[in-house]
C-alpha cells in the first residue's frame, strides 16, 4: 500500500483522484479535529472540505520527502484559526451573554453521564490552547516531534505544556463533577 | 530528579513511550514521593478515559462534497490545460510520414486539395448564408445540450453545464430563469457559486440584475454572498444598497461577508 507522502507526490503531480485515498484515510480524524474545537458539526465538515481544498490549492508545495500529516494538519490548523476569529466576532457583535459554545439540550444533558462524557465536557471547558494540544496528542496519533512542527515549539516545551494540559483537563474534571477524589 | 522534572515525563510514562533510562529514574522518584504517586494515578486514570471516547463519524455529505470539489476541480484544470488539442496534436503528429520522400508528396497533395477546395468555396454564392445558418442552429443545439445538462443529478454534471454556459449568445428568459433557479435552490453550495460565475456573463441583462438583488437577501452561505456582492459590485449595481446594508446590521452574517458588503456599498457611495 502506498504511503501518504507517495500518494500526495501524485496529487501535486496532477493525479487528483488519488487525494481520495488520504481524503478517506483521514477526514474522520480531521473531522473530530474541528468538532472538538468548535463544538459545530456542520462547521466542522465544512472545515475539513476547506482543508482538502486547500491541500489540492497548495500541493505544488508539498515537498518531495516530506510528512504529509503534520503538512495536513498545519492546514487544519490555520483554518480553525481563521474559523475561530470570525466566529469570535461575531459572538462579540451579537452580545448574547453566552459563555462558551457549547450548548446542549436538557435531554441531551442526561445522557453525558458517564465519566467519558463528564470528560467531554471538561475537555470542551478548558483553554482553547491546551484542548487543541490534548485533541493532537490522544485523537490523532501524531507522534511528539510532528505535534511540535505544527505548534512551531520545541519538543521540551511540548512535553510541559502537555502534562499542564491534562492537569488542567483534571481540574476541570473535578470541579464540574464536585468531587475531587472519587469517580477519577 | 525534582517533582517537576519528573511530570513533564509522565505522559509518557503511562504511553510506555520513555526509555528504560528515564523510565529508571521516574520509578525512583515515585517509589519515594507520595504526591506524585497520586498525581500520576489521577492522570493515568485521564488519559485511559480520554483514550476510550469513540470519535463522531461525520454526515455522508462530507464525502458527496468531496467528490463533487475534485469533479469541480478536474474541470478546472481541463479548461486550463487544453489536453484535448495536446492529443490531436500527437494523433496528427503519428499519422505523418517518416521517409522524406513520402512527406514532400503528402505536402504537395495537401496544397493541391486545399487550393481546389478554397476556389471551389469561393465560387458557391450562398456559401456565407449556410455558415451563418450553421453556427444559429449550434447556437440553439448548445442551448438544448445546455438545458439537459442544467437537469442533471449529479453536482458535478450540474457544474459542469454552468461552466459552459459562457459560450451561449441570445439566451432568453427561461434559460437566466434556470440559472436563478440553481442559485437559489440548488443543495450544493459548489453549484450555487458555479451558477454566480455563469450569471456574470449575462450580467448587462436588467431581469438578471434584479434578480441578482433579490438573490443576495436569499443567500445564507458565506462563499455565495462573498461572491454575489463582488460581482454586483463590479457591475456598479446600486439598486443592491438597501440589501447590503441590511447585512452588514445583521449579526447572524459572517464577518468576511460584512466587510465585503462594506466595501460594495463604499464603492456606491
Amino acid at each position: 500500500m502506498a504511503q501518504d507522502h507517495e500518494i500526495m507526490l501524485s496529487v501535486k503531480n496532477g493525479d487528483i483522484q488519488k487525494l481520495g485515498q488520504l481524503f478517506d484515510k483521514y477526514s474522520g480524524q480531521l473531522y473530530n479535529y474541528f468538532r472538538l474545537q468548535t463544538g459545530d458539526s456542520e462547521s466542522s465538515e465544512d472545515l475539513v472540505q476547506n482543508v482538502f481544498y486547500s491541500i489540492l490549492k497548495y500541493s505544488g508545495t508539498f515537498k518531495d520527502g516530506a510528512d504529509f500529516r503534520p503538512w495536513m494538519y498545519a492546514i487544519a490548523r490555520n483554518e480553525k484559526i481563521n474559523y475561530l476569529k470570525s466566529r469570535r466576532f461575531l459572538k462579540r457583535e451579537a452580545d448574547t451573554g453566552q459563555s462558551g459554545d457549547f450548548t446542549r439540550t436538557p435531554e441531551a444533558d442526561l445522557v453525558y453521564k458517564t465519566q467519558v462524557h463528564h470528560l467531554m465536557e471538561a475537555l470542551e471547558k478548558i483553554s482553547p490552547d491546551n484542548r487543541e494540544l490534548i485533541i493532537l496528542n490522544r485523537f490523532t496519533g501524531l507522534p511528539y516531534a510532528q505535534i511540535a512542527e505544527i505548534l512551531g515549539c520545541r519538543i521540551g516545551a511540548l512535553k510541559v505544556r502537555m502534562y499542564r494540559a491534562i492537569k488542567e483537563l483534571k481540574d476541570q474534571f473535578h470541579k464540574m463533577t464536585g468531587d475531587e477524589k472519587d469517580e477519577l | 530528579m525534582n517533582c517537576e522534572d519528573v511530570k513533564s515525563l509522565f505522559i509518557e510514562y503511562i504511553d510506555g513511550m520513555l526509555n528504560d533510562n528515564d523510565t529508571l529514574r521516574v520509578d525512583d522518584h515515585l517509589s519515594s514521593c507520595e504526591d506524585c504517586r497520586a498525581e500520576i494515578a489521577t492522570m493515568k486514570q485521564v488519559l485511559m478515559n480520554l483514550d476510550n471516547v469513540v470519535m463522531e463519524e461525520p454526515s455522508d455529505n462530507l464525502r458527496r462534497n468531496f467528490d463533487n470539489m475534485i469533479g469541480s476541480y478536474s474541470l478546472g484544470l481541463k479548461d486550463r490545460e487544453t489536453p484535448r488539442l495536446k492529443g490531436i496534436a500527437d494523433r496528427i503528429e503519428s499519422w505523418w510520414p517518416k521517409r522524406p520522400l513520402v512527406q514532400f508528396m503528402t505536402t504537395v497533395a495537401v496544397l493541391v486539395i486545399g487550393l481546389i477546395t478554397g476556389l471551389s468555396i469561393n465560387e458557391r454564392s450562398g456559401s456565407k448564408k449556410e455558415i451563418v445558418q450553421l453556427k444559429t442552429s449550434m447556437n440553439h443545439l448548445e442551448k438544448v445540450v445546455m438545458t439537459s445538462l442544467l437537469n442533471q443529478s449529479s453536482a458535478a454534471d450540474r457544474i459542469s453545464g454552468l461552466s459552459m454556459t459562457g459560450r451561449l449568445k441570445n439566451v432568453d428568459r427561461q434559460f437566466y430563469s434556470t440559472l436563478l433557479l440553481l442559485l437559489n435552490s440548488d443543495p450544493n453550495v459548489n453549484v450555487r457559486l458555479a451558477a454566480v460565475n455563469a450569471l456574470t456573463n449575462f450580467a448587462d441583462n436588467d431581469y438578471v440584475r434584479h434578480e441578482l438583488v433579490i438573490s443576495l437577501g436569499l443567500q445564507s452561505s458565506p462563499l455565495v454572498q462573498v461572491s454575489l456582492i463582488d460581482l454586483l459590485a463590479s457591475i456598479n449595481e446600486t439598486d443592491s444598497s438597501s440589501t447590503l446594508v441590511r447585512i452588514i446590521n445583521n449579526p447572524e452574517v459572517d464577518i468576511h461577508v460584512k466587510e465585503r458588503a462594506r466595501k460594495a456599498l463604499k464603492k456606491f457611495i
